[in-house]
């Protein structure tokens, strides 16, 4: 049987539909970066909900099933690009600069698209002040908050943490299920297994196993023997982050709180309610999905066919930044640096409440690899006084 | 799976960072290849002639970035750093959604504004590629770049740029023992020195090591550099001004004892490994041949 790429079947497709698409495409008239992730994948395609059109090697049937979601959401993604260029002409005219419209009108633009037919600049002007709405709750709103309610949200973190020691769940032992032929599966484009891991809560007791006196801070998620429960935090610098375990609730909510679009001191009191619980949980996340893709991460930069892709992205980096004439970049730290970032990537997944499915397990495995590599490369041209 | 031309020395090397594949081009001869490293992400741009030519724009703008080998020696005008990340970012915009990183093209356009921020906005946007992404007039690249939420500055920050004739020559004192190499181009980052400059050394009578070596002709501020030259087993710490890098150590009459094949000079760029093999004169005839 043979098996089309997936990307290749979006991009065939994404050209039937022509120049109403435009402004959600490149230059070689494919889909931009952000109309696959923010629009495609979860507003028409939905892979959580069907799998089969999730993988990177699609059958002809999933192929063809493929093809006639893309078609038929034609007219609603061509409404979305003109909403879209709307919004952005109202950005200009406006003088509104924060922010990357891609990021933050995308999902707007298909939500009008679907609600509002035709693009009328009123509408467009609604939807940029509630976009770029000041009325949302910001950091600093988060660290005042915190600061009068400490000794509540400090006795939320030690219920939470006392009710996970009195009920550790069935595989309360401290041995790590083997998680490498599900990394290895996952990085060979299948996730068929990935469900299975969530059901035997596998992700649960390779979290639970990081209770054991080291493990945690092998895995590069504290710089303790041990984890202990967060403070609640009084201070949060971008730039001095402890590792996760050892982050205050302030530190794990201050960067994302104002893109949350919370507001109201009710919805707070929930979040740090909520962050308090999350802290508590195996792995620190809420969702057993979470933390499967943090064993599998795990398994992944231990080795296996999983680590030597991996692997391959440092080879070819080592190459790169040769041919950039930037310093080369010892890869010490790396393994500990990337299961930090895919831990911060899951937690604002879950604050988002955009839950992780199997088809998107490799890639942020992958990608954590890809940002901290990028990362490096920034710090070194930073050094140079080139950024 | 590679495919085309074996991947030249990294010196050499135009790259792309593709989704699933690294592209390159042998900047010495044009020979193309590529190692695709995953198939179902690369297969949907990897043979879209637009997209690769585009990936080629992208991958040459980042080459003259990296090793344009700008002298005053030679007489190779050091290129506007404006207009190659301008290049970059638009031919990355082009081919957004099949680069490696998602975020190429935001990373691009906020250097671009690093450097209009430095330099003042870029009046004129000569190169195919812009013809070929429809980006005309300076307008244009703003609206791009605020596409990717980044702000290019419109007012002109006028500054002297450090490309000013290397200080004329001072009479040397009289050396007890001097010496002189060329550049290693392959020791330094971009920008720090001029590639067919020589180190030059001399032990003055009172024992004191002096060096100096030209510096590389730069439009905007020079990048922070580390620089030393080490003479034998004696470093010193060169700082730049004028066009040029000097540093003196005291009391190195040591030299004097070693026989002089253990003498020889070369520069040491902190945090920077050299790079094995780099030809200057290839470097020269490669600019030369620019079109």
């Amino acid at each position: 049987m043979t098996h089309t790429p997936r990307t290749t079947v979006i991009a065939e497709t994404w050209l039937e539909l022509g120049d109403g698409v435009r402004p959600l495409s490149n230059a070689a008239r494919l889909p931009l970066a952000r109309t696959t992730k923010l629009i495609l994948d979860p507003l028409v395609i939905r892979p959580a909900q069907r799998p089969h059109l999730g993988h990177a090697l699609l059958t002809e049937d999933a192929a063809g099933e493929l093809r006639e979601r893309i078609r038929a959401a034609g007219g609603d993604l061509a409404s979305t690009a003109a909403w879209f260029t709307m919004m952005k002409t109202r950005r200009r005219a406006r003088g509104i600069t924060s922010g990357s419209p891609q990021d933050l009108y995308f999902q707007k633009a298909y939500e009008l698209a679907k609600t509002a037919g035709e693009p009328a600049e009123a509408a467009a002007d609604a939807a940029l002040d509630e976009v770029h709405d000041s009325g949302r709750v910001t950091a600093a709103e988060l660290r005042e908050f915190l600061a009068s309610t400490a000794v509540a949200v400090s006795a939320a973190i030690d219920q939470a943490w006392a009710a996970e020691r009195r009920d550790p769940g069935a595989l309360g032992d401290l041995t790590p299920p083997d998680l490498a032929p599900l990394a290895d599966d996952l990085a060979a484009g299948g996730f068929d297994d990935f469900d299975g891991a969530v059901a035997a809560g596998e992700g649960s007791a390779s979290g639970r196993a990081l209770a054991a006196p080291g493990a945690a801070r092998r895995a590069g998620m504290t710089a303790r023997e041990i984890p202990e429960p967060p403070a609640v935090g009084e201070e949060a610098s971008k730039s001095r982050l402890p590792d996760p375990f050892d982050r205050s609730i302030l530190e794990r909510l201050f960067q994302q709180v104002s893109s949350l679009g919370i507001e109201g001191t009710r919805a707070l009191a929930a979040l740090v309610e909520e962050e308090a619980r999350r802290s508590a949980r195996p792995w620190q996340l809420a969702a057993e999905e979470s933390r499967v893709v943090m064993a599998a991460g795990l398994a992944a930069l231990a080795g296996g066919s999983a680590g030597a892709i991996l692997d391959g992205r440092w080879q070819r980096e080592a190459f790169v930044r040769r041919a950039l004439r930037e310093g080369v970049d010892a890869r010490s730290g790396a393994r500990e640096a990337v299961l930090r970032r895919l831990w911060a990537r899951l937690q604002g997944r879950e604050l988002r409440r955009s839950p992780v499915d199997g088809s998107e397990a490799w890639d942020l495995i992958d990608g954590a690899t890809r940002s901290v590599i990028l990362d490096r490369r920034d710090a070194a041209k930073a050094r140079m006084g080139r950024a | 799976m590679n495919l085309g031309a074996a991947r030249p020395e990294p010196w050499l090397a135009a790259v792309f960072e593709g989704s699933g594949a690294l592209l390159w081009w042998n900047v010495e001869t044009g020979a193309s290849g590529g190692e695709i490293w995953d198939d179902a992400r690369a297969d949907a741009w990897i043979r879209a002639p637009r997209a690769t030519a585009f990936a080629r724009a992208a991958a040459l703008a980042s080459w003259r970035e990296a090793w344009w080998p700008a002298s005053e020696i030679a007489g190779i005008a050091p290129l506007d750093p404006r207009l190659l990340a301008a290049e970059r970012a638009v031919a990355l915009a082009a081919l957004d959604g099949v680069t490696d990183d998602d975020r190429a093209a935001a990373r691009a356009f906020a250097d671009l504004a690093f450097w209009t921020a430095q330099l003042g906005p870029l009046d004129e946007l000569d190169g195919s590629v812009f013809e070929e992404a429809g980006v005309a007039v300076s307008a244009d690249l703003a609206r791009l770049a605020d596409g990717y939420g980044v702000g290019l500055a419109d007012a002109p920050a006028p500054r002297q740029n450090d490309y000013a004739l290397a200080a004329a020559g001072r009479a040397p004192a009289a050396a007890l023992a001097s010496g002189s190499a060329p550049v290693d181009p392959g020791a330094v980052p971009q920008g720090a020195v001029d590639a067919f400059a020589r180190i030059e050394w001399r032990l003055t009578a009172t024992m004191t090591l002096e060096v100096e070596v030209g510096a590389a002709p730069v439009i905007g501020p020079p990048p922070s550099v580390a620089l030393a030259a080490r003479v034998g087993p004696v470093d010193v710490p060169l700082s730049r001004a004028a066009g040029v890098w000097t540093g003196r150590v005291e009391n190195a009459g040591s030299l004097l004892a070693l026989p002089e094949q253990q003498r020889a000079v070369r520069l040491v760029a902190e945090g920077f490994d050299p790079l094995p093999g780099v030809r200057p004169e290839t470097l020269r005839r490669i600019a030369q041949d620019w079109s």
